[in-house]
């Protein structure tokens, strides 16, 4: 309480003072309040597709919020049934509810700047720490400390090699890595980059740990760091002339067989071994089908492993291929992708599936195509098995 | 070529979108109003000196990558950039088109795919806006519609609506306006569609299933004023032909059995110009309803690149794989002239006054001068922006607007 007010109210009776205190308390759970009932609503607005709703409770959020009201805005991407009783929003926000929100913060925090100057450093320090909170919501106020407090990276950082915003920790794992790249004694190099390579999700990022190791003479296990899977059984070509084998059943991927024979393109077709990429880092983890069967336009093949889980647990396969792909596990058809040489990527599709303990079997189907141009010659595929963060999952021993 | 030709409508006759509510002189869209890429009566420098700051009225830093271009509307210029390592973070930036100060930023993180070849972004599609609002939309079938102000009026995440679009290559299909709707293209193997959107409220009104191989072509706009019906309408191009639709409900007017180009875009004034095999005019204006879908001019020499054809009178300039600019005449039929200019070029030149600006990947400009009867062209001015270039610039407010991937510059006297 500023002097000037402490002098005001030492001249008021105590019960008048009591009375203005509980109406200005009063004042303040009411703004709280409707901030909370707005959000709310927003959020259901959202839910609902409901679009001119949603405008006008973002509107209302935005025009009537304070700079103190950020963090409560904030915290509702993460929490968002503690804004009021009873909460008829959904438990956890869809990608469009956290961009609304997400646009609502970055006004009010623009507007506090340019009116004032400043925000509220402390608050929002605590809340990017707070690891309980929405980590989009803890990277926007990340990114909104940093504007007004320039030394924040150097101070949080170094606490968030293993943040569960994946922008938080491609920020910290970068200025540790240029933190290795400058350490002039090989030890501390490597010690740093064998600690960004534990945590590291972003493909360039663990690339370029690889890359440094390597260089440094150690021999990091990059395949298994990462999680593709290596040991592949492959069996083709099948017929795929005018992409009609996409659909067709060749096999059986319920009960894999692999004395069976099938008939190939060419003739019969038995399973094979083939063993996926591990040294060369641009195709780490790939399964090049033009080598292990035959380079051949218009054709198609299966591949299979076995994935040993230690638990029942939820996962996600990713995988790559410039091909059309279908995926099961354990039988199950899990993701079906009939797009032939339109890119491709690390990660480029994501599915999640169910694992159960012991033996799981994992089947892909890729098809070639019958165009010949340069850039459709591969034929190939790699596939890994990680966690929601893209962590790699270890099978059973 | 096989042609077939659909006409629910007796007579057509179309002109180019001249949007309502948009001040003369701003530059609302993909290629400016109309999407011919001619600007008004602005008077541009021939040189210019980035290091130098000659002739350069001011330079804004860019927070990612964007092969979108800027758009100007009422004193402002939007530009949209993606960042981040997924490429996921989405940013639309104003800034004063006189003084170069950043206004507002707003940031959204990518709903649908951010996967894109190493030479585009997610940020591929050059905004759009009617007057009011401005709509942001990117390779991951986000489309955001914010006020002048940077307030936010909806957003749609159209991946979530049609799962499977888009591509690992990027989408670079620029939105339109016309009537009540916003209209996207986003075409690809998978899940292709256009969608009109309420431009108000965000509602998708209607939507067409479209052909699924990668297209990064953009619609065009019909002032309903033409139309017969008076109704506006949308014309939509893909390597299965030209379509034009009624905005309000998407009902196909015509159609044009063609295989057009999937990057540069078709342009109309007073003819047809689509890319396909060269370039085919078509008189859907005043030819009989037998010939509208028979060319009535085909130029395999009007090769376009990557650029699409820029239209003034009857004259037809493109820019071909190879950095060549070449004019060509609808009224006699024949190509006029050839200026080498060099590099590999990604954005559409901007016609202003007797001038072409002409930008390659490399950053080098080229301004071409015209003469009087079309008969030549002559470079008359080469600078340096010495960064990449992706997106196609802008003219108005007495300026010429240029983003790479980390500046937006006015260039001006």
């Amino acid at each position: 309480m500023s002097s000037s007010r402490s002098r005001i109210c030492l001249g008021l009776s105590p019960l008048l003072f009591v009375l203005l205190m509980c109406a200005v308390s009063e004042a303040k759970t009411t703004e709280s309040d409707a901030l909370r009932v707005g959000l709310h609503n927003l959020i259901v607005s959202v839910t609902k597709g409901e679009q001119a709703d949603a405008h006008s409770e973002w509107q209302a959020v935005v025009d009537s919020a304070k700079v103190s009201d950020l963090l409560v805005i904030l915290g509702a991407m993460g929490r968002p049934n503690e804004l009021v009783e009873p909460f008829e929003g959904p438990e956890s926000l869809g990608p469009l509810a956290e961009n609304w929100i997400r646009a609502a913060v970055d006004t009010i925090a623009e507007r506090e700047i340019e009116n004032n100057g400043n925000l509220p450093t402390k608050d929002l320090e605590n809340f990017v720490l707070d690891a309980s909170h929405s980590p989009r919501a803890r990277r926007i106020a990340y990114e909104w400390l940093v504007k007004v407090d320039h030394s924040a990276p150097e101070r949080l950082l170094p606490q968030m090699f293993d943040d569960e915003s994946l922008e938080l920790r491609y920020d910290a794992l970068a200025a540790l890595l240029a933190e290795a790249k400058e350490a002039t004694d090989d030890n501390t190099k490597i010690e740093k980059y064998q600690r960004a390579l534990k945590s590291a999700r972003d493909n360039e990022q663990l690339r370029e740990c690889a890359e440094a190791l390597k260089e440094l003479g150690e021999t990091p296990n990059m395949a298994k760091q990462v999680g593709f899977l290596t040991d592949w059984k492959v069996v083709g070509p099948f017929d795929n002339t005018d992409r009609k084998g996409f659909n067709t059943i060749h096999l059986d991927v319920t009960k894999i067989d692999f004395d069976a024979e099938y008939e190939g393109k060419h003739g019969s077709v038995k399973w094979k071994e083939s063993v996926a990429e591990q040294e060369d880092l641009e195709k780490l983890g790939t399964v090049d089908l033009n080598e292990a069967l035959v380079e051949e336009k218009s054709v198609l093949a299966y591949a299979t492993t076995t994935f040993v889980s230690t638990v029942d647990q939820e996962v996600e396969c990713r995988w790559e291929s410039k091909e059309a792909t279908k995926l099961w596990v354990n039988g199950e058809e899990v993701a079906v992708k009939n797009v032939y040489h339109s890119g491709g990527g690390f990660d480029q599709y994501i599915v999640s599936c169910r694992l159960n303990k012991g033996p799981n079997q994992i089947v892909i189907k890729v098809c070639q195509n019958e165009q010949t141009q340069p850039w459709t010659r591969p034929w190939d595929f790699r596939l890994r098995v990680t966690d929601e963060l893209g962590g790699a999952i270890q099978q059973a021993k | 070529m096989q042609l077939h030709i659909m006409f629910r409508y007796s007579l057509l006759l179309v002109v180019l979108l001249g949007m309502g509510d948009m001040a003369a002189g701003d530059w609302p869209m993909f290629r400016g109003p109309g999407g011919r890429s001619v600007g008004g009566d602005d008077d541009l420098p021939q040189e210019w000196s980035i290091s130098e700051g000659t002739n350069v009225a001011w330079t804004a830093d860019l927070p990612g990558r964007g092969v979108s271009g800027p758009i100007v509307v009422d004193g402002k210029v939007f530009v949209t950039a993606s960042s981040g390592p997924q490429r996921d973070r989405l940013h639309v930036l104003a800034f004063n088109s006189e003084t170069g100060k950043q206004l507002w930023h707003r940031q959204f993180w990518a709903t649908g795919k951010s996967m894109c070849h190493e030479t585009s972004a997610n940020a591929a599609p050059t905004p759009a806006s009617d007057g009011e609002r401005i709509f942001a939309f990117y390779s991951s079938n986000d489309l955001i519609a914010l006020d002048l102000d940077g307030n936010l009026q909806w957003i749609r995440g159209l991946e979530l609506d049609y799962p499977g679009a888009g591509n690992a290559l990027g989408m670079s299909s620029s939105p339109v306006v016309v009537g009540d709707v916003v209209v996207v293209q986003s075409e690809a193997q998978g899940n292709s569609f256009v969608a009109a959107i309420d431009r108000a409220t965000g509602e998708t009104l209607w939507d067409l299933k479209r052909p699924e191989a990668s297209n990064w072509c953009s619609p065009i706009a019909v002032d309903a004023e033409y139309t017969i019906d008076k109704q506006p309408a949308v014309i939509l191009q893909s390597g299965e032909g030209i379509g034009l639709h009624r905005a309000d409900n998407g009902e196909t007017l015509l159609q044009i059995a063609t295989e057009c180009e999937s990057i540069p875009s078709l342009t109309f004034d007073k003819y047809l110009y689509a890319p396909s095999n060269g370039i085919q005019v078509y008189d859907i204006l005043s030819a009989g309803l037998e010939d509208k879908d028979k060319p009535v001019w085909q130029e395999s020499k009007l090769q376009p690149g990557s650029p699409s054809p820029v239209v003034v009178d009857d004259q037809i300039f493109v820019i071909n794989r190879s950095g060549v600019l070449t004019c060509g005449s609808t009224a006699s039929k024949e190509v006029k002239w050839k200026v080498r200019l060099g590099g590999r070029f990604w954005a559409t030149p901007v016609l202003v006054g007797k001038h072409l600006y002409c930008i390659n990947a490399d950053g080098k400009s080229f301004v071409v001068s015209l003469n009087e009867d079309g008969s030549k062209g002559e470079i008359v001015g080469e600078n340096e922006f010495g960064e990449e270039i992706l997106g196609s610039p802008a003219v108005a407010d007495d300026g010429l607007f240029v983003r790479s991937h980390a500046h937006l510059w006015k260039i001006a006297k």
